[in-house]
């Protein structure tokens, strides 16, 4: 039951009380008024919907922003794996080196935001990954729980996963995500940035640690996606 | 604000300051109260124009109740 039904329901069952109560015992057509007036307002507030846009349709258009994504990595030809940055004015993005490794990130991540850019030389994408909106809009900073974060994002807000866990063992950070529920076909998509909910998690692991993440890799084990990343220090190193 | 939020901010508002103003008038006439929701929830209703979950019951409730009175009204001055 989402928040708007039990409240409403609150609402209406209140007011049908008080309504009978006050018309049958206390005979008062203002008490009585009052009573359907709580019962108008409790049966508008549970058609009213919790969520104006529906979450089915959230989903799609997360699914559709990786449209554009893998034709630019196919443009490129791009194959290294994605580092996602912290956030810059709120926005996480995420750098695909064209050449080889990520370079020097220090550099990069003061690099002027432009599709293709080129560092000491190094060419390499930056994305604007589909978590990037949901980072700012929750406002994530360093302050703001790994696994908390995570659930926020993936579990409540997109509906992504069923739930999750993250474990942490020095720079690396080991995501198990139950039962994902959405999903890309781009093969591109996949190798660089990590399956859908692995660069979700990828955003916000970077906005978190508010430190470089490099996308290691994924697997599927029965219902569990594991995700696996690196958090790097501004010079490349982990 | 939100227009779902501010359409039931709207809706609670006008029923409350609708009972509120009817009992300082000293109405007793139950329809009176009910003639006057109705119009307080269609009115906010098409200024916001709400996303439903399901079809609008509370209108058409209000709606059907309205044209109840009306036509015991009607009746009352033919007879």
């Amino acid at each position: 039951m989402d928040r708007n039904t039990s409240i409403g329901l609150g609402f209406s069952i209140f007011g049908v009380l008080f309504a009978m109560f006050s018309h049958f015992i206390v005979l008062d057509v203002t008490l009585t008024s009052l009573g359907l007036a709580c019962l108008i307002f409790g049966i508008t507030v549970i058609l009213i919907p919790s969520n104006p846009v529906p979450r089915s349709e959230i989903i799609r258009l997360v699914e559709a922003s990786c449209v554009n994504i893998e034709a630019l990595l196919e443009e490129y030809d791009a194959t290294e794996k994605a580092v996602y940055l912290p956030p810059r004015d709120g926005r996480v993005y995420a750098y695909v080196p064209l050449g080889s490794g990520p370079g020097n990130l220090n550099e990069i991540m003061k690099a002027p935001l432009r599709v293709l850019t080129r560092t000491r030389g190094d060419p390499g994408l930056f994305i604007f990954t589909p978590g990037s909106e949901f980072t700012r809009l929750h406002s994530l900073n360093p302050e703001s729980g790994l696994e908390e974060a995570l659930s926020l994002i993936l579990v409540d807000t997109v509906e992504a996963v069923e739930s999750l866990r993250a474990l942490e063992d020095l720079s690396r950070v080991m995501i198990h995500l139950t039962n994902p529920r959405v999903d890309t076909i781009h093969p591109r998509f996949k190798s660089v940035l990590g399956s859908l909910p692995t660069s979700l998690a990828g955003s916000v692991l970077a906005a978190v640690k508010d430190a470089p993440v490099l996308f290691v890799d994924e697997n599927m084990d029965g219902r569990t996606l594991k995700a696996e990343f690196k958090v790097l220090s501004a010079s490349g190193e982990a | 604000m939100e227009k779902h939020k501010l359409y039931l901010l709207s809706l609670s508002f006008l029923l409350l300051l609708t009972v509120v103003i009817l009992s300082a008038l000293n109405e007793s006439r139950l329809e009176v109260f009910i003639s006057l929701f109705t119009v307080d929830y269609f009115a906010v209703t098409a200024i916001f124009r709400p996303r439903r979950k399901w079809f609008d019951v509370v209108g058409a409730s209000l709606f059907l109740v309205f044209c109840y009175i009306v036509f015991q009204k009607v009746m009352a001055i033919i007879s």
